[in-house]
Formats: structure tokens, sequence, C-alpha cells
């Protein structure tokens, strides 16, 4: 998969601009404050039909004025499709070949990117709730039933905290909702489990290749209230069903004293292990950096496995606190891919690459050919 | 005091709380009326009040009915043993439209809704119970297939079954979040056919 063009009008701080992107890399230099992550955040905004930094869609279009436009054209295997984004004050308005989709989902997907940010770098230091977007995400992409999966949990769960909230509360119907929370909870958990046992493999080479051979990263699924259940062999939905209404069953006392629910998949988390150690407590800087990276190249690799298209890579500002040992090394990964990538940079020598490249200087919001 | 406020703007409120209608169509309403002749206002309001005063709940389904027992309640030929349980009076038509079932219905006036803070007895369900006395033998649940209509319908089934009722659940054929009222005749038709055991 990859952009043929990418084109937008009032985004941003961006000048109006059309670039016709390298099949392969894409370099964005600049000072801080020019425009490169807006640039990106155009590309994410085609696939996702959301940004990674906002809910506000006036921050999207450039101060005073009231509505930006986003154009791609995506190479999907044999086929090619022109997106087009409106993004007005209340709206969101999406064409797929000229055609106005009825609704913003239908056009999700059709492009797909795998950004990596600077604040990912946080994600196995930071809350529960990052990692389990990231897997979420994860899973969504190579699969995307799971997005109604994941709703009707989360709807599910809504109703089952307001029957725990409620002091006239019916015996009887919260044990319908610990039943409906149990049922779409086990789905939610196995779809995760499959997902993480086949990105397992793809990460530890990821990570190998990117911070060197001497470690070994491993990532564990984990829910607190599974500790009889050996959640990496993946059990089946039976087991997790079992296992989750046991677990409510014990802890049925608290969840009525705080008056939520305490067992589900919305409590779980993900864990990263370097040689058995919990990164979260004991890696560095760099190393959160490089877990990061393979966690999202994994996830590339995967898809890529699964639909035969290797989703865009989008890399904001990535070399920054890898060593050059490390960075060579990236640099080497990312050339034994194959997909399109875009990376942000305020220097050029960071970018350790040869050939196969375009590059543009990010001024003041404006696109030049930099070379 | 009643004959100080402007009449326009008591009416305008009154109908502004309708569903679907709102301040503007409530204006447009009330100058529709006021160009009408004095016949017609007359019937229009002898109609609403006859509808409130002649129009209540049947004893035996809470359909909403001009006599109790209601047409169907009423009716011999149908089968008295087999209940189809709905949200609304709205979903009655509906299924009735389909031609597909022969039974009686039951409506409960909502659903079970732990957002609203509709528990169970703000819906016809202890109603539902006085009537499986006679001779029910099976309860399909046909609320809406959303997160509360499957709630309401698993509430319901361990409400019944320990009373030996065998109680089904309509084939959801019907997507998530829909509403009966809206499916078309087929689909609806279908999935009162092919409804599981819960
Ligand atoms: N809606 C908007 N209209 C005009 N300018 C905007 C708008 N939103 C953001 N900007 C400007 O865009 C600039 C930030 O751009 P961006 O985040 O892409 O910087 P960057 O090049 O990635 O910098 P860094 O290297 O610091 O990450 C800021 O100067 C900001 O004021
Ligand atoms: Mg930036
Ligand atoms: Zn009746």
């Amino acid at each position: 998969m990859r952009l043929q063009t990418l084109a937008a009008q009032h985004f941003r701080n961006l000048q109006d601009f059309r670039i016709v992107p390298h099949p392969r890399f894409n370099i964005l230099i600049g000072y801080n404050a020019q425009g490169k992550t807006n640039l990106l955040e155009a590309i994410y905004l085609s696939a996702n039909l959301k940004s990674f930094r906002t809910h506000q869609n006036e921050e999207l279009v450039r101060f005073g004025l009231q509505e930006a436009r986003v154009v791609a054209e995506v190479q999907r295997g044999n086929d090619t499709l022109t997106l087009e984004l409106k993004l007005q004050t209340r709206r969101r308005l999406v064409w797929v070949d000229g055609q106005l989709t009825r609704r913003l989902t239908d056009a999700l997907g059709l492009l797909q990117v795998i950004l990596f940010a600077p604040e990912d770098v946080a994600l196995i230091k930071g809350q529960p709730s990052a990692r389990r977007s990231f897997l979420d995400h994860a899973v969504f992409v190579s699969r995307a039933s799971y997005l109604s999966i994941l709703s009707d949990y989360n709807a599910t769960l809504k109703r089952r905290n307001a029957v725990l909230k409620n002091d006239r509360r019916d015996a009887k119907l919260l044990e319908v909702y610990s039943e409906q929370l149990v049922e779409h909870g086990a789905e939610v958990i196995g779809a995760r489990l499959e997902l993480l046992r086949q990105l397992r493999p793809l990460f530890n080479d990821a990570f190998r290749n990117i911070f060197g051979a001497k470690l070994e990263a491993s990532i564990r699924y984990r829910a607190s209230w599974a500790d009889q259940v050996d959640l990496d062999a993946p059990p089946d939905a039976n087991t997790l069903r079992c296992a989750m209404l046991a677990a409510i069953r014990a802890l049925g006392g608290d969840e009525l004293r705080r008056k939520q629910s305490l067992v589900g998949p919305h409590r779980d988390d993900l864990e990263v292990l370097l040689d058995g150690t919990p990164a979260k407590a004991h890696a560095s800087q760099g190393q959160h950096r490089s877990i990061v990276l393979a966690l999202k190249c994994a996830e590339i690799l995967l898809l890529k496995d699964r639909f035969g298209l290797e989703p865009i890579l989008l890399l904001d500002d990535v070399s920054s606190e890898l060593d050059s040992t490390r960075n060579q090394q990236l640099f080497s990964f990312l050339a034994s891919l194959s997909g399109q990538v875009f990376i942000t940079t305020t220097a050029r020598e960071h970018i350790l690459l040869d050939q196969d490249q375009s590059a543009w200087t990010v001024h003041q919001g404006g696109l030049t050919p930099a070379d | 005091m009643s004959n100080q406020t402007d009449p326009i703007a008591e009416l305008i409120n009154l109908l502004a709380v309708l569903p679907g209608v709102g301040r503007k169509t409530a204006t447009r309403f009330v100058y529709f009326i006021l160009k009408q002749d004095a016949e017609y206002v007359k019937d229009l309001a002898a109609a609403l009040v006859e509808l409130k005063e002649q129009v209540g709940f049947c004893a035996h389904c809470c359909d909403l009915t001009r006599e109790s027992p209601c047409r169907i309640c009423g009716d011999e030929r149908r089968d008295h043993q087999t209940i189809c349980v709905v949200q609304s009076p709205q979903d009655v038509l509906a299924i009735e439209a389909t031609g597909e079932f022969r039974g009686l219905y039951h409506v409960l006036h909502g659903i079970l809704s732990p957002l609203e803070g509709k528990g169970p007895d703000d819906i016809k369900l202890a109603e539902l119970l006085a009537r499986l006395s006679n001779g029910v033998e099976e309860v399909i649940v046909a609320t809406n297939p959303s997160v509360e209509g499957e709630a309401t319908a698993l509430y319901i089934k361990k409400l019944l079954v320990p009373l030996g009722v065998k109680v089904s659940r309509i084939a959801s054929g019907l997507p998530m979040g829909s509403h009966l009222e809206f499916a078309d005749k087929v689909t609806l038709g279908r999935s009162i056919a092919d409804r599981r055991v819960l």
C-alpha cells in the first residue's frame, strides 16, 4: 500500500501543496514548529479519519479559515483509489473515488498507516489504557469486525456499572449483565490473545534487529483476575468465560462496594520483558524507544502477512535518543522492509539511507524538494 | 393565570414536546390550525380528549386498546399458549403486519435500561408473570436487538424458566441497534420463524 500523491488545502500551518511521494522513503527535514508533524497528521487522518493529536476539527483548519481538505491517491495492490477528506468545524466528510460515504466508518481502513510519535516512547512506562489502545488498534487493523466486538463489550460494561451504581440494584439484572460481560469480554480477550500469538515472534525479531542480539524481548498479556489461567497458551473461549465468571463471583463484594466492574478486558494490561525483567521499571530510554519501534514494525509485518499489503509507516522524530549504532540498525531494518515510509527529522544526518528516497525541507509550512 | 397566557405560545409549548416536533414545527402546526374552520378544530380537540378517555391498557397484554380484552386477546382462534413479548405497541403492529405470528402479545412499555434508571418495576413485567398461570407454554422475547434488548430477554428467561415456561428469542437477522418497528416485513417475519431457545 502506498500514497501516490498527497495534497492538502488550508490544513494546519501547511501551505497548500501536492506532492508525489517516493514509493519507499520520504524524508521531511525542518526546524521545530515548521509543520513536519502536521504533514504526518494529514496522512494519518486520511487513514483513520481522526487525528492522533486532537478531536477538534477547528484545530486542523488553518487559523481564520472554515474548511480544510486532504486528498490522497492510494495504491492498494493492483487498485488505486482516491480518498478525499473535508474538515469543517462540525463535520468530517469523506469521498471515496468521488462518492460521498454515508458513514465515516465506510472509509475507515482503506488506507492503513502505523504511526510512531515521540509520545509513544511512554507506551510501556505510562498508563495501561495506552497499552490497551495499542493492542486494540492492532487487533482492529488485522480484523475489522473487532470494532463491533469491542463496542458491544464497552456498551455492556457501561450498563453493568450503572447497575452496580444503582441503589435499588436488582440482583437478577446484575447477574444478567455479568453473564453478558463475560460473553463479550471473552471475545475481546480471545481476539487480543490471538493477535499477540501472531505478533510475538515478529516483535522478537524486530527488537533484536533494532536493539541488537544480546537481549531477549517478550510480551505478555496480563489479567490480574486470571491467575489460574495460562494466557500465553491461548485458552479457548469457554475457559476464558469460566475464569472471568469465577473471578466476578470471587470479587463480587468488592464490586458492590466500589460500584464498578473490576473484572474484564478493560482492566487488563500488556507487559514487555527484557531478559525476563519487566521493561516498565528497568528499561533505559533507548530501550523503550526500541521496544515501541519493534512493536510497530511487528504490526506492519503482521498486516503484510495477513493481507499482503504493507501499511505505511509514519515515523515522527524517531532517531533522537538512539545512539549511532542503534540508529544505524534501525535504518538497516527499515531498509529490509518493503513498504512506504515517511520520516521527519530536525537533522538530515540522522537519516542513514543512501537510496530509494525523496526529501523535502519543511519551512514555515512550505514544502520544498531537498537535494 | 391561564387567561393571561398567550394561547399561541401555550399551544406551541404543548405541541413542541411531541416526538420529532421541535418549536419550529410546533409553530407551523399552530398557524395551520388557526387557519382551519371551527369545525375542524372542534373535531381535533374532541378526538384528543376521546383518545385519552377511551384508550387504555388491555388487562391481559397491556397493549393500548379501546376495549379490554383487546381484539387480539379476545380472538379465540389465536394460539393462547404462545406469548410474544415486545417493547412497544408499535412493535405489535409491525409483527402483525408480517402475518407470521398467530399467538398473543405482551407489551412491556419500555425496556430494562440501567443508563436511564429503568428497572423491572418500571416496565410491565409483573403483568407478564400474572398471565402465565393460564396454560402459557412458550414466551418469545422480541425486544430490539440492542444491549438492553438482549439483557431484558435474558432477564425474562431467568424469571420464567424456573416456572417451566419455554423462553425463546427472535433470531438476530436484525442488525444490532435496529428497531423492530422499522424492520422490513420479510426480515422481521423470518426472525420470528427462526427464533432460538434461550
Ligand atoms: N490550525 C492551525 N493553523 C495555523 N497554524 C497552525 C495550526 N495548528 C498548528 N499550527 C502551527 O503549526 C506549527 C507546528 O507544526 P508541527 O507540529 O508540524 O511542527 P514540527 O515541524 O513537527 O515541529 P517539531 O520539530 O517541534 O516537532 C506551530 O507553529 C503551530 O502554531
Ligand atoms: Mg513534530
Ligand atoms: Zn390484549
